[in-house]
């Protein structure tokens, strides 16, 4: 059987927050979707801090990242991940709507695993979401983290 | 008083007249009487009776001449008519007379009466009154006894003194000799011999057999007399005597006395054995000597050659005849007749020396330059009996006189060339001489000879004094000459000269001669002048400029600072050679000035270096400075030149260029990366609502499609179009402003590989479209290559999309090969366009053809444009509406115009 697991999706506006779920909904990815609405919040959630404390630990399957974000930006995000031990190996795929080749450069610098940028057109990025949801979220292996 | 015969006989006939008078037999008287009377009337003898005081009685004719009385009556008295010479002869007469009764042979001088001094002999008789006398004009006889007395004591004297002696031998033993005999053989006066056995004994016995021999045969009348022999001297050497005698004989022949003379020929004996030596050695050197001998003589024109005549032409004796065709033979003819001819001169002594050079065959068939000299010998009359001469090889003299006229031709030449003349002033012989140069030099012709003073007159006046003072110091080997003056040649010209001389001195130590150059340096200090004139008017621009000049030595010391420095710094120039100039620079410069200066001193390059100097203020201006270096003709550094100028304005300006363009480029930077926000924003922020509208458009679509109407669905879809749209448009923008942001990223770009590359992804893209590709073959091009293809994108997808209508559309790509370019080009047989609107063609966002047509944003070719343009190529398109269009583009062939 294969198992559902989390995304976490770092989104700080609401439309795109829906858009994504509706995208996500699709595949029935959306139940096992946690949104954090800024940078602060993805590592609260990430490091079981703040309002966070009493998740249920452990990593999402993968973090949907976006880069403009109010107090903490994506790439500060991701920065962080990648040098707290714990949450190194959380795959990670900005979902943005640059293709600004510093962005893109700088991500992979910090180490994403991908980098999709939203397409304007709603059913691309309907395809987009999906493909990425289900292939992280589903196919994708990661490592079992001790917590 | 010799007795002579005469007298004897004289006195007789007196006696004999006396007795015959006192015998008075007067018959017989009368006879004899008249017979003597005859006898002493005629006779020459004078003969006067007289009576004892002196009255003549008788006196003959003979005393009257003898007196030179005229006639008998005047002479009365004998006494009175006797006047003596001297008073008393006459006293010694009557003396006489009165003791013996007679007067025998008294020689009387007496005054005639015409005055005239006579020498009687006197004869005188008493008879007791009457006196008796005869007299004999013995006057003429006396005079030459005395004449012979006289020539006898010369003689005497002459023998004396002469080495020759007179010898009288009387036949028998005697030998008398006249002449310093006995000093001559080293006797003392009267030793040697008197006697012909003496003599015999003190010559040489061989030589006395000969000399006795001798004098027998003259004796016998068979031949004259002449003997040389030897004679012992006192002291055992023997002397040579050549001895000459004769007899004398009776008239009957029978000899009576021999007389001769000796001479001392010792001398000439030893000079001929000399001689004879001579000749020998002479004999001797004929035959041996290298150098030729000949020995002509005249007479016999018998010619004789030595052996080393001959072999100076290259023949063994044997090989020649002594003969005078031998040495005509061997000679050219013109110098045969020219030495004949100097020849006869030395015989018709019209020259005294003989000297020819000519040249003469050597038996190898080769010239031999020989010199022959001779002297001629001439008899007592004058006349040339024998020539007597040598020939010398002078082929080596010949050639060396050669090679010297040769050398002194090139010296003269070397002279000339140079323009160096010398002079010769011998001291001594106070003669000048001056070589052809140096005549030519002074303005003289060849062939003159000037003396000291014209030479002197030729000196320039101001320099006159100054040259004479140091020419004499020269003279006076006080020290060299040496100087440089002007002279004014006899035809006026001025020239310099440099003018050397020096004395010599010969072994005493003695001046002998003045030896002098002369060298015409008048092009020199013409040059120099020029170069002054030069200098000086340098110097004088130099000044009259406002920068700054200097000079500095080969290995870098400042040995120059122009008045401007020295006004600028305020510093005096001593104060700033060698290395202190730097102390005027600012501090900051100074190392670095100083390291930069003398590392290109060592390679010698021109250079520039700025740094500033302080100016009599205090003030640093900044000087931009130039040095360059001067070469000789070796390309060997002589010395540094340099300038500086004041560039402090132009500095400061440049500074604050620098400092603009910073701050505009800090600008520009801002402007940059504020537009990058923006576009940053754009892409991000633009796109972020269009997409949420797209998104929203599209659930509803999901969620609502069948609560909406027909028209309901067209809105919902034509939101959905223009946001597309809109989508397009913000990316192509971006797109657009990124190709004028982005820098170019140049390489090599070959055009082929891309657009088939962009022709295949087309294709694929369109599959079901018909086109037809001709796809020439293009060159590689410098330029950018993503954004090359960009542009073969949107002209290969415009040729696509504008020949959609066509069934058989044919796209062609190629290139034409201009000069400086290529030019590129896509053409397609489309719909075309009207060229009217051909200049909107590459507007952004400019279409001439409506999106329902024809999609797209028109931002495609306003792309082309803008990189074709970076690239420094230009864009054009031609069409005909519905019969398609070319689309061209040009990319410089140089990549520095790309």
């Amino acid at each position: 059987m294969v198992e559902i697991r989390t995304i976490l999706l770092a989104e700080d506006n609401p439309k795109d927050v829906e858009l994504t779920l509706e995208a996500l909904g699709d595949h029935n990815l959306a139940n096992n979707v946690i949104v954090v609405r800024d940078g602060v919040e993805t590592i609260d959630y990430l490091r079981c801090e703040g309002k966070y404390k009493l998740r249920k630990p452990g990593n999402p399957a993968v973090l949907l990242l976006d880069i403009k974000m109010p107090r903490m930006d994506g790439l500060e995000v991701l920065k962080r991940i990648r040098s707290d031990n714990k949450l190194k190996t959380l795959p990670v795929v900005i979902l943005t709507s640059s293709h600004e080749e510093q962005d893109l450069i700088k991500s992979y610098e910090l180490g994403v695993n991908a980098y999709v940028v939203k397409p304007v057109d709603f059913t691309e990025f309907i395809n987009a979401v999906k493909q990425v949801g289900v292939f992280w979220a589903v196919i994708n292996e990661v490592p079992h983290m001790n917590n | 008083m010799k007795k002579s015969s005469l007298l004897e006989g004289q006195s007789k006939a007196g006696i004999v007249l006396q007795k015959k008078v006192s015998k008075n037999a007067e018959q017989k008287i009368n006879e004899s009487e008249l017979k003597y009377r005859f006898l002493v009337e005629n006779s020459l003898i004078g003969v006067f009776r007289t009576k004892v005081n002196g009255d003549v009685e008788y006196v003959n004719d003979s005393i009257l001449r003898m007196l030179e009385f005229d006639n008998k009556e005047e002479l009365l008295n004998i006494g009175a008519s006797m006047r003596y010479k001297e008073p008393k002869q006459r006293e010694e007469l009557l003396k006489i007379l009165k003791e013996n009764g007679k007067v025998e042979g008294y020689e009387a001088n007496i005054i005639t009466k015409k005055g005239n001094e006579h020498i009687f002999l006197m004869n005188i008789v008493i008879n007791g009154e009457i006196l008796d006398g005869t007299l004999i004009d013995i006057t003429e006889r006396k005079k030459a006894e005395e004449a012979l007395h006289e020539s006898e004591v010369r003689f005497r004297i002459a023998a004396e003194t002469s080495n020759d002696i007179v010898y009288e031998w009387d036949l028998k033993e005697e030998v008398k000799w006249f002449g310093k005999i006995d000093e001559m053989l080293g006797y003392a006066p009267g030793e040697f011999p008197r006697t012909l056995e003496g003599l015999g004994a003190s010559v040489y016995p061989e030589d006395w057999v000969r000399v006795m021999a001798a004098v027998q045969a003259h004796l016998e009348g068979r031949a004259p007399y002449a003997e040389d022999y030897r004679v012992l001297m006192k002291d055992g050497t023997f002397r040579w005597w050549s001895a000459r005698g004769a007899v004398a004989r009776m008239p009957d022949g029978k000899p009576v006395r021999w007389i001769g003379t000796v001479t001392d020929i010792t001398d000439r004996r030893k000079m001929e054995e000399a001689l004879h030596e001579s000749k020998a050695r002479y004999d001797i050197a004929m035959q041996f000597s290298k150098d030729g001998l000949y020995d002509w003589n005249l007479i016999t024109n018998e010619i004789y050659y030595s052996p080393g005549w001959k072999k100076m032409v290259g023949y063994e004796d044997e090989e020649l005849v002594n003969d005078f065709s031998v040495w005509e033979l061997l000679t050219e003819p013109e110098d045969v007749k020219n030495t004949m001819k100097m020849v006869n001169e030395l015989i018709e002594k019209k020259r005294d020396r003989f000297e020819m050079d000519f040249k003469m065959k050597h038996k190898q068939g080769h010239w031999v330059n020989i010199l022959s000299r001779a002297n001629a010998l001439f008899d007592e009359h004058g006349k040339a009996i024998r020539i007597i001469g040598t020939h010398v090889d002078i082929t080596e003299r010949k050639q060396a006189e050669e090679s010297l006229r040769i050398n002194e031709e090139r010296l003269k030449e070397t002279q000339r060339i140079a323009k160096l003349g010398s002079l010769d002033w011998n001291l001594i012989k106070n003669d000048l001489v001056l070589s052809e140069e140096t005549l030519n030099i002074y303005g003289f012709g060849k062939e003159k000879k000037p003396t000291l003073e014209e030479i002197t007159g030729l000196l320039y006046p101001d320099d006159r004094d100054k040259v004479e003072k140091s020419l004499s110091n020269a003279a006076a080997g006080i020290a060299k000459h040496d100087m440089e003056h002007r002279m004014v040649r006899p035809d006026g010209k001025i020239i310099y000269v440099n003018a050397t001389a020096e004395l010599f001195r010969d072994h005493d130590g003695n001046p002998v001669r003045l030896l002098g150059t002369v060298l015409d340096i008048t092009e020199r200090k013409l040059a120099e002048e020029i170069i002054k004139n030069n200098e000086k008017r340098f110097r004088e621009l130099i000044e009259s400029l406002p920068q700054l000049f200097w000079t500095c030595r080969v290995d870098g010391p400042c040995d120059y600072l122009s008045r401007q420095w020295v006004e600028y710094t305020g510093v005096p120039e001593a104060e700033q050679l060698g290395y202190r100039w730097l102390e005027q620079l600012h501090p900051d410069d100074k190392d670095r000035t100083v390291s930069e200066w003398m590392e290109k001193v060592k390679t010698g390059e021109s250079f520039d270096i700025e740094f500033r100097i302080r100016r009599n203020d205090a003030i640093y201006h900044w000087f931009k400075t130039r040095a360059v270096p001067m070469r000789d003709s070796d390309e060997n550094i002589i010395k540094w030149f340099g300038s500086n100028t004041d560039f402090d304005g132009i500095k400061k300006a440049e500074e604050q260029l620098i400092n603009f363009s910073k701050e505009l480029e800090r600008k520009v930077e801002e402007r940059t990366k504020e537009l990058e926000a923006f576009s940053y924003s754009v892409s991000h922020d633009l796109r972020a609502p269009l997409r949420h509208v797209s998104g929203y458009v599209e659930l509803l679509n999901k969620h609502f499609h069948n609560e909406l109407s027909e028209k309901g669905q067209h809105y919902l879809s034509s939101i959905s179009d223009s946001v597309h749209l809109m989508g397009k448009l913000i990316d192509d923008l971006l797109r657009f402003s990124r190709t004028g942001r982005v820098e170019m990223v140049r390489s090599v770009v070959d055009m082929n590989v891309i657009s088939r590359e962009v022709k295949d992804s087309l294709s694929k893209d369109n599959p079901n479209r018909n086109i037809k590709w001709i796809l020439g073959n293009l060159p590689s091009v410098y330029g950018d290559g993503s954004m090359l293809n960009l542009v073969w994108e949107n002209l290969l997808n415009n040729a696509v999309k504008f020949t959609g209508a066509r069934s058989d559309a044919r796209i062609e790509i190629g290139v034409k090969e201009e000069k400086k370019e290529w030019v590129f080009y896509v053409k397609d047989n489309g719909v075309g366009f009207d060229m009217q609107y051909a200049h909107k063609l590459f507007g952004v966002f400019q279409r001439l053809h409506p999106t329902e047509e024809y999609e797209g944003t028109g931002i495609g070719l306003a792309n082309v444009r803008r990189i074709v343009s970076r690239h420094g190529g230009r864009t054009w398109a031609e069409a005909e509406p519905d019969k398609g269009a070319i689309f061209n583009f040009s990319i410089p062939k140089n990549k520095e115009d790309s």
